[in-house]
């Protein structure tokens, strides 16, 4: 269980932040393809937290509840920002002329985690991820 | 990630090497780019572990501006976990990806 574990928010942390999660996520997960997926979304969340929240440090929490569902918390001293609400449609069935360049990592992001839910409190942006596996896909 | 000509001749080959993130995609995108030239390409994704959203951005760039001049590109040696992030976001519809290089050179007469 990683609580409010601190940051510097800045680009160059990401490998770390990355490990962190990784070391606490990937012994329970079974599949190289949940690890991975996973670790797009994280990099995706923080780097926009590095990037756009205005914010010097940033806050990683994580659990694993019920023992098939990790919950993960980003949060930040920024601007609130709710970046669910920006979240552009991404046409997957796009051709390469039609494809527009961005919205892909919202859209990973919303679309591997079961549910996404942001909140402003206590002066900080929270963005709170829900991944539920089924049994035998953690351990 | 290291980009690297394998074969250029009537094909050229452009081996890729690492992990297409936050922290090489833009790069990676340009070095690419720089070594698109009119002939059919295959991009060697036999090495590459990872994908993530800015390396997305950089694989349609890439696509689109091959598109634009002409140049049939083709993606051979794609691992599973990439192959993954590309069926999830319709990549795998968009983008010729095939198995292997030899399943590349076949595509392309060879």
């Amino acid at each position: 269980m990683l609580k409010d574990v601190a940051f510097p928010a800045v680009r160059e942390k990401l490998p770390e932040m990355l490990d962190l999660l990784s070391n606490e996520v990937d012994p329970h997960i079974l599949q190289d393809k949940w690890r991975n997926r996973l670790r797009v979304c994280f990099e995706e969340i923080l780097v926009n937290i590095c990037d756009y929240s205005g914010s010097d440090k940033l806050y990683i929490s994580c659990e694993l509840i019920n023992n098939n569902t990790f919950r993960f918390e980003f949060s930040d001293d920024g601007m609130p920002y709710n970046p669910l609400e920006e979240a552009p449609e991404v046409d997957v069935d796009a051709g390469i002329d039609e494809r527009r360049i961005g919205g892909l990592g919202i859209f990973l992001y919303t679309t591997i985690m079961t549910k996404m839910e942001y909140n402003y409190s206590n002066g900080r942006n929270h963005l709170i991820a829900l991944k539920e596996f089924s049994c035998e896909e953690v351990d | 990630m290291t980009v690297t000509v394998e074969r250029d001749d009537n094909v050229k080959i452009i081996a890729l090497d690492g992990q297409l993130d936050v922290a090489t995609s833009d790069k990676t995108r340009e070095d690419v780019l720089a070594l698109l030239e009119s002939k059919p390409t295959v991009i060697n994704m036999s090495k590459v572990t990872y994908v993530s959203s800015s390396g997305l951005r950089s694989l349609l760039m890439i696509a689109k501006s091959a598109k634009s001049k002409g140049v049939q590109v083709i993606y051979a040696g794609t691992c599973s976990e990439v192959l993954d992030v590309f069926e999830m976001t319709g990549f795998i519809k968009m983008l010729k990806c095939v198995p292997t290089m030899a399943d590349a050179l076949k595509e392309l007469g060879e």
